[in-house]
């Protein structure tokens, strides 16, 4: 029972990573990113691809990897964000809602074309380690911690750094943040660059735990968008802690009741949550 | 102007009215008739069948290019393009009502690893192409669908590694498969089991997808006639990620063997992860241990058995044909262990063509269904339903190389039991 909790742990850590970064495009500038699964999938073909050249552990790649990915990110603004920002709030949420499917969409069909059908592993063998008799994947563990530091890292940024400042402040008014003089365009690209950087980061994770087949993008969208929902939106906290409720019920109701049973669960528990957070606010 | 009795511009009744019947009272013209007649007969009907005379043996196959089946039978296209070069070096198929050698052609598309476009791309084969034989593609889904087009259009269909006993058990008459059948898939490593009486327990983890689940029901029975206990059973979705509860549960039962039916990527996935929970039971059986499993889990794959059509140093049939064959395709029998089976289809497809003589399909199935025919693999004949006899030997990844350990006449090792690799 220990053991699967642990495991939960080790999962819920990197959907946590995934969620925080979704989160925080919603957060500041109102988008829901619906590719973000798909840069995550992107983070692991392209670490796979780098092994042929050179064993990269997966930390010194997602060292390597994050200028690519803040570029990414950059890129991304100029396609599902830049184009809107001159529409009404709620047409903008919109088009970038779909700008950002489309973008999910052909993602996917570049993977398949680019690396086949097979699942992407990035699995490197690294030693278990026993703990008062329980099994502790030294890999899992080292990305458990990686994970949670990129957490930790990601909350100084928002709250210690100038820039992080900045995007606060956009979150809460972007024309007061402006008469401040903080640049709207730049610090919500860089925004969307820190949550790239966090979806590739949680990709090139989940692939050195887990076969993540090409198409499984919006899959993973899906569930950190669970997750935010569920953690509460526009804050880092709220979906780190969602993130990790989910591996520990994904884990348990693999264990309890069958593995086919677990999506069932987990989305009859997020109903029945909201539900009754909703009615609980109007009480 | 000719005009037959009874015309109405003859002026004389019509034959329907009760008039004499006459037809033509020109003698000439009649005996003109004949001759034109004779001359057709003398000078175009030889060209009709000369035109119809074969000039190549065409071979419709679709391969799993892309698509989850890729990583089993990816590059198979060159292995058919290779068997076609290397008989044709050697003159080609002699077929007797040609009186001549022909060379075989193969005709391949990408099937993409999805049923529906399987059965697309065999109903061109057969309506466009005009393939004289069909052979199957890469797994049980696929051919059940593909094999609908070759019974419908009536087209002799040499199925390979595709073994569910949900294919043979439609009443089709026009498909032969290479291969056992599903449940008798792993036979000899439960004779194994037996005869050296070490094991007493079994846990199954089965993918739940066509040909995992037939390789399974088998397992099942003949572990238990094998005298064996099944003491878990774990029925997996194919996209199971995380293994941990399946794993946990099985170290509470701790049996000896744990038998993994599953395709490549979903046994990858769970032997890492029993691996690295330290799940270690005296043994691990892995239906499918190609040699992508052996990369994928690295040091972990050692002492993991398997099941494997042929290996290096097995001396049925024509060996030295099939390594010509291999190294004219490039590809590496580690990474496609299905190979073999192909190969034996290959070799199943050219003798049915021999012995009938002829390219008719009536002929050819007749043909194939009386077959008896040794191959690499040993001897191919079928049942009535079409099912062949060619099976897997257990074969164990020592030392990093695959070694047959049963039956001993065969094996090219000794078994290496408890051997969990960890």
């Amino acid at each position: 029972m220990i053991q699967v909790l642990i495991s939960g742990l080790f999962l819920g850590s990197v959907y946590a990573l995934l969620a925080v970064g979704l989160s925080l495009a919603f957060g500041i500038m109102g988008i829901l990113n619906l590719a973000h699964g798909s840069l995550a999938v992107l983070a692991a073909i392209l670490y796979k691809k780098s092994l042929v050249f050179f064993p990269f552990s997966p930390w010194f790649f997602c060292v390597l990897s994050m200028p690519v990915f803040l570029a990414f990110g950059f890129l991304l603004h100029l396609v599902i964000v830049a184009p809107f920002r001159n529409l009404s709030l709620s047409a903008s949420v919109v088009a970038s809602l779909i700008a950002s499917l489309g973008i999910a969409l052909i993602l996917e069909d570049i993977f398949v074309w680019w690396q086949g059908w097979e699942p992407i592993s990035t699995y490197i063998p690294f030693p278990t380690f026993n703990l008062l008799n329980l099994k502790i994947p030294g890999l899992r563990a080292v990305l458990l911690g990686m994970a949670t530091a990129t957490i930790g890292l990601s909350t100084i940024f928002l709250k210690k750094t100038d820039m992080g400042r900045s995007m606060r402040a956009l979150a809460q008014d972007k024309e007061a943040a402006s008469l401040y003089g903080i640049h709207p365009g730049f610090t919500s690209m860089s925004a969307l660059g820190l949550a790239t950087i966090l979806a590739g980061l949680a990709g090139i994770f989940y692939s050195s735990l887990y076969p993540l087949g090409p198409r499984q993008g919006l899959d993973l969208t899906l569930k950190a968008l669970f997750i935010v929902v569920a953690g509460g939106m526009g804050n880092l906290r709220g979906p780190a802690v969602a993130g990790l409720v989910l591996g520990f019920i994904e884990s348990f109701a693999a264990y309890l009741f069958t593995y086919t049973s677990t999506d069932t669960i987990v989305y009859s528990l997020l109903v029945a949550y909201l539900v009754l957070k909703r009615s609980g606010r109007h009480q | 102007m000719l005009k037959p009795k009874g015309h109405p511009d003859s002026g004389r009744p019509f034959f329907m009215e009760g008039g004499e019947m006459k037809t033509y009272n020109n003698t000439v013209l009649f005996l003109w008739s004949i001759a034109i007649l004779v001359f057709c007969i003398m000078t175009v009907s030889p060209k009709c069948a000369s035109a119809e005379m074969p000039k190549e043996i065409r071979i419709g196959a679709t391969v799993s290019m892309s698509g989850k089946f890729s990583t089993e039978v990816g590059p198979f296209k060159k292995l058919m393009e290779a068997y076609a070069a290397t008989i044709n070096r050697r003159g080609g198929i002699y077929l007797k009502s040609a009186d001549a050698r022909l060379p075989v052609k193969f005709i391949v598309y990408d099937d993409k690893s999805d049923g529906p476009t399987a059965r697309k791309f065999y109903e061109r084969l057969i309506s466009v192409d005009k393939v004289n034989i069909l052979l199957g593609p890469y797994s049980s889904p696929v051919t059940f669908a593909a094999s609908v087009a070759s019974e419908e259009n009536n087209v002799p269909f040499i199925a390979i590694c595709a073994n569910s006993h949900k294919i043979y058990n439609r009443g089709f008459k026009w498909i032969v498969c290479v291969i056992d059948s599903a449940p008798r898939y792993t036979h000899r490593y439960w004779d194994m089991i037996q005869a050296e009486e070490w094991a007493k327990t079994v846990a199954f983890v089965v993918e739940d997808t066509l040909h995992p689940q037939g390789v399974y029901h088998g397992a099942k029975k003949l572990a238990e006639d094998a005298g064996l206990k099944e003491v878990s059973l774990k029925v997996l979705p194919a996209d199971t990620h995380d293994f941990t509860a399946t794993i946990v549960k099985i170290q509470d039962v701790s049996p000896d063997i744990v038998f993994v039916s599953a395709n490549v990527p979903f046994s990858i996935a769970f032997m890492r992860q029993a691996r690295e929970l330290g799940l270690n039971p005296k043994e691990f059986h892995v239906i499918h241990h190609s040699g992508v499993f052996k990369k994928g889990l690295g040091a972990g794959a050692e002492g993991i058995i398997g099941q494997s059509y042929w290996t290096q140093g097995m001396n049925y049939g024509n060996p030295e044909l099939f390594t010509e064959v291999m190294k004219g395709s490039g590809i590496s029998l580690d990474d496609f262990p299905w190979a073999p089976a192909y190969m034996m289809a290959f070799e199943v497809a050219t003798q049915a063509i021999e012995r009938a003589g002829s390219l008719e399909r009536e002929k050819l199935m007749l043909t194939l269904k009386r077959l008896r025919v040794m191959t690499i693999g040993g001897v191919v004949s079928f049942a009535e339903n079409g099912v062949g006899t060619i099976n897997t030997y257990p074969s164990q990844i020592i030392g990093g190389k695959y070694n047959i350990v049963w039956p001993p006449d065969v094996a090219t090792a000794r078994h290496r039991y408890p051997n969990s690799g960890n």
